[in-house]
């Protein structure tokens, strides 16, 4: 009997002894696990694609973080700029490119789905597959008038007159703002396109030969020094920090549902703003290893203050909620908003 | 006035900043010699150096790199046949005939003199019109662009008037391939025939590298010459390149008008600046005596895009420092470099710190002069390379082309299409047609239309009626008629 019982508390003994140790090697496996998560970047090179030529904001942004990345992940990061198809010829060669980690984007995400829903030439991508890694900022925008305009836009509607507006194009930032506005308040406008970019289309505001454009608030606050244009309203969900006195369309207008729901819907598209995104397929170890990175990255105090001080803010969003954008923007709208959409935007105030 | 540039002279002359500029000209001219590497990509490489940098040190490094690539540029125009960037091709036209006379010494002294003195005026006029230059650079607007376009084109038939049927059609067949991707106003694509890069349409670069590039490689390659022909070379020596300095004075009046030319034109944002050399050229050639000897090696030829161009540069600063509108491409590039400094051109820059603006415009005439002494020593050294035989050269020249064009944008697609307008250019000089005609309708192209739709949207038909606009018009017409003048004079009085 004793002989048995003591068979019995060895044998369990034996069993917690083998548990325990099941249990320290799994314990210990997982921790080398995580430690590994990052083993896929240390000493490799990894590229930052940049839609545009060197010098310009989404060129700086990817050249002022890509030492913080270094330093996290032990990889050599390279900014290749990679110029043609309005920025996002370079979108089209990420998704073709192998999900391994080894390159990402810094990409103009309003253009990209802006790009989508109008199905414009040259679009071989497809934002809902496209993996969020985070975003890296967005920016509000101000409406500039000419300083001979009325200082209000009240005053401007109420006057009948046709207002001019400048712009590259229509899906290039300051044409399709320029279009949501103007549908949203049903302003007479003529949208004028064809200006070789955005400072020779702040500068034709200068000069009279149009009376307004709509463009980010950075960019439009450059404009307004020295009173050769005037800030009259912010197009954004909230205040812009470059302006705090310049009321949103929604604090000067109550607009009826049917015209603020494109307003939010272009104002959806700028939440998602400029963003951090890899090839479609990622392994998932991989996707949160990098997600993770680049939260840490940009909500580091240090390098949001380092941001800061080069006039290139940072605001980060988690890649979940970029998801969700895409999903609201881009699969749950109805074929007959679509269609308003496309209308308004690419046909409408020519 | 006067106390601002005095103190903008005392932030120059500091040991940070000339030691900056010191450090950035032999880089400028390095980029600047290799072909297909250009001022722009100059600025693209040096401005992530420049990170973290003092703004005045900062901008000297960038602007004398930047001064000194155009030197290294008009260089291999002269000495290759090769323009180191787009503006230079006008260089190419009487300097690379000089070198096979073997006078390049003589080409490139005036080359580096003119550069030198051009640069200098565009900056002088740059720091004298800065505090007034706003309302001048507002009152340029898209029909005045679009005259001067227009007037870029005229100036084809000018360049051609040896062959002017063949020239227009060049100039024309220029302005077609211009027509091939984005249209610039609609933004729809033309002839893209489904290939991403052909959005874009045909690059300048890959255009201007084959054209000139390479029908020179392929005789280089068959004749296994040099490209100085034998027979006629005189002994390398300095001589010849003090003589073609010495040769601006002799032609102070073309080297005025093409100072100015190039500063007003860079002045002006939206007029595309490698137009300012050719007009230049043109204007040249319609007032000299024997305009028919012009494409054989004329030094005046040389003198006059290259004056121009420099000033371009000094002109180009004004709107960029003025109003935070850049005047061409690659101040659109400085711009960049200014934000990342810290610093914010525009109204409000000039008014707290015109002692930085006019250091610049200080900085910038420094350059010139700087980079053509530094290229005045290196010029015999450079001469040699006239001497090198054929075979020799061609396989390192073909490498450097190559090399530089992809650079540019990272595009293979690029490096295809050098072979291809090779072709083109193979052809067209064996037939006679004339290459810089066909480069100038290309870059003039899309200014053109653009300019031209969004001043009818803007102001209608009645666009043509403004002051300034009637102003380039008038003065366009008496350019080209100026040759036939005295004919015309007679034609009135008989009417």
């Amino acid at each position: 009997m004793r002989h048995h019982r003591h068979n019995q508390s060895c044998r369990r003994a034996f069993l917690a002894l083998i548990f325990a140790a099941g249990f320290a090697a799994s314990a210990q496996l997982t921790a080398a696990n995580a430690q590994d998560a990052g083993a896929f970047l240390k000493g490799q090179t990894v590229r930052i694609y940049v839609g545009f030529s060197p010098g310009g904001g989404y060129d700086a942004y990817a050249r002022m973080l890509a030492p913080h990345f270094e330093k996290k992940t032990g990889a050599t990061v390279v900014v290749e700029n990679r110029p043609g198809g309005g920025g996002l010829t370079a979108l089209n060669q990420l998704v073709r490119e192998k999900p391994d980690g080894l390159a990402m984007m810094m990409l103009n995400g309003e253009s990209a789905i802006l790009g989508q829903i109008t199905k414009q030439p040259g679009v071989a991508f497809d934002m809902t597959k496209v993996s969020n890694l985070a975003r890296v900022a967005h920016e509000q925008h101000f409406l500039l008038v000419n300083p001979n305009m009325p200082n209000s836009l009240k005053e401007i509607i109420a006057s009948g007159k046709t207002v001019k507006f400048s712009a590259t194009g229509r899906v290039d930032n300051l044409g399709d703002y320029a279009a949501v506005l103007c549908e949203a308040l049903k302003m007479n406008c003529q949208i004028i396109t064809g200006y070789k970019g955005s400072k020779e289309a702040g500068l034709a505001v200068m000069n009279g030969e149009v009376d307004a454009l709509a463009i980010s608030d950075g960019s439009g606050n450059d404009y307004a020094q020295g009173g050769q244009t005037k800030v009259i309203a912010t197009i954004g969900n909230a205040r812009s920090e470059f302006k705090p006195d310049v009321t949103t369309l929604n604090e000067q207008f109550q607009l009826p549902p049917d015209r603020k729901w494109l307003l939010d819907f272009r104002l959806a598209i700028k939440d998602y703003g400029r963003v951090m995104v890899a090839p479609p397929d990622m392994p998932a170890d991989k996707l949160k290893y990098l997600q993770q990175v680049w939260r840490e990255i940009l909500t580091d105090p240090a390098v949001m203050e380092e941001a800061a001080k080069s006039k290139r803010p940072l605001k980060y969003e988690a890649p979940a909620k970029l998801d969700q954008y895409i999903r609201d923007l881009l699969q749950s709208l109805p074929p007959e908003k679509v269609d308003q959409v496309n209308e308004v935007i690419l046909k409408k105030f020519s | 006035m006067l106390d601002a540039f005095l103190s903008a002279g005392g932030l120059v002359f500091q040991p940070a900043v000339l030691l900056a500029m010191a450090l950035a000209l032999p880089i400028g001219i390095v980029v600047g010699l290799l072909p297909g590497l250009s001022g722009i990509t100059a600025l693209a490489f040096l401005i992530p150096f420049t990170f973290g940098m003092d703004p005045l040190v900062g901008l000297a490094f960038l602007l004398a790199s930047y001064a000194a690539v155009s030197q290294g540029g008009s260089i291999t125009a002269i000495v290759l046949g090769v323009p180191g960037e787009v503006p230079n091709a006008a260089t190419v036209i009487d300097g690379y005939p000089l070198a096979k006379q073997g006078r390049a010494g003589y080409a490139i002294g005036g080359a580096l003199m003119a550069s030198a003195l051009g640069g200098l005026f565009g900056c002088v006029v740059l720091a004298v019109l800065l505090p007034v230059m706003q309302p001048v650079i507002l009152s340029f607007a898209s029909p005045e662009n679009f005259f001067l376009s227009l007037a870029g084109v005229a100036f084809i038939a000018v360049l051609s008037a040896s062959a002017p049927v063949r020239g227009l059609i060049a100039g024309a067949l220029g302005i077609f391939l211009s027509l091939f991707g984005y249209d610039p106003v609609d933004g729809v694509p033309r002839f893209w025939m489904g290939s991403d890069y052909m959005l874009d349409g045909f690059r300048l670069v890959p255009l201007a590298m084959g054209l000139f590039a390479i029908p020179e490689i392929l005789a280089l390659m068959s004749s296994g010459k040099s490209i100085a022909q034998p027979g006629r070379l005189e002994p390398i020596s300095f001589g010849q390149v003090v003589e073609g300095g010495l040769a601006v004075f002799k032609h102070l009046g073309i080297f005025f008008r093409s100072s100015a030319i190039g500063t007003v034109i860079g002045i002006m944002p939206g007029v595309g600046g490698a137009t300012a050399p050719f007009v230049a050229y043109a204007a040249a050639r319609q007032t000299a005596k024997n305009p028919e000897t012009f494409g054989q090696g004329r030094i005046e030829g040389v003198i006059a895009p290259e004056a121009s161009s420099n000033a371009k540069e000094g002109g180009a600063l004004v709107p960029t420092l003025a109003l935070g509108i850049p005047g061409s491409s690659s101040m659109a590039m400085l711009l960049g470099a200014f934000l990342i400094l810290g610093l914010q051109p525009g109204p409000e820059f000039l008014k707290k710190h015109m002692d930085i603006a006019i250091a610049l415009a200080w900085i910038c005439a420094l350059a010139n002069v700087a980079s053509s002494a530094l290229m005045f020593l290196l010029s015999k050294a450079l001469i040699y390379i006239t001497r090198v035989p054929g075979h020799v050269l061609a396989p390192i020249l073909l490498a450097l082309v190559v090399i530089g064009t992809y650079s540019a944008d990272n595009n293979v697609n690029d490096v295809w299409f050098i072979f291809i307008f090779g072709a083109l250019g193979v052809a067209m000089e064996r037939l006679n047609y004339n290459r810089p005609a066909l480069l100038l309708g290309f870059v003039l192209g899309e200014t053109i239309e653009r300019n031209f739709q969004i001043s009818m949207k803007a102001y209608g038909p009645a666009f043509v009626l403004r002051p300034i606009s009637i102003a380039i018009i008038v003065l366009a017409l008496a350019f080209l008629l100026w040759p036939n003048r005295r004919r015309l004079t007679l034609l009135w009085r008989r009417a």
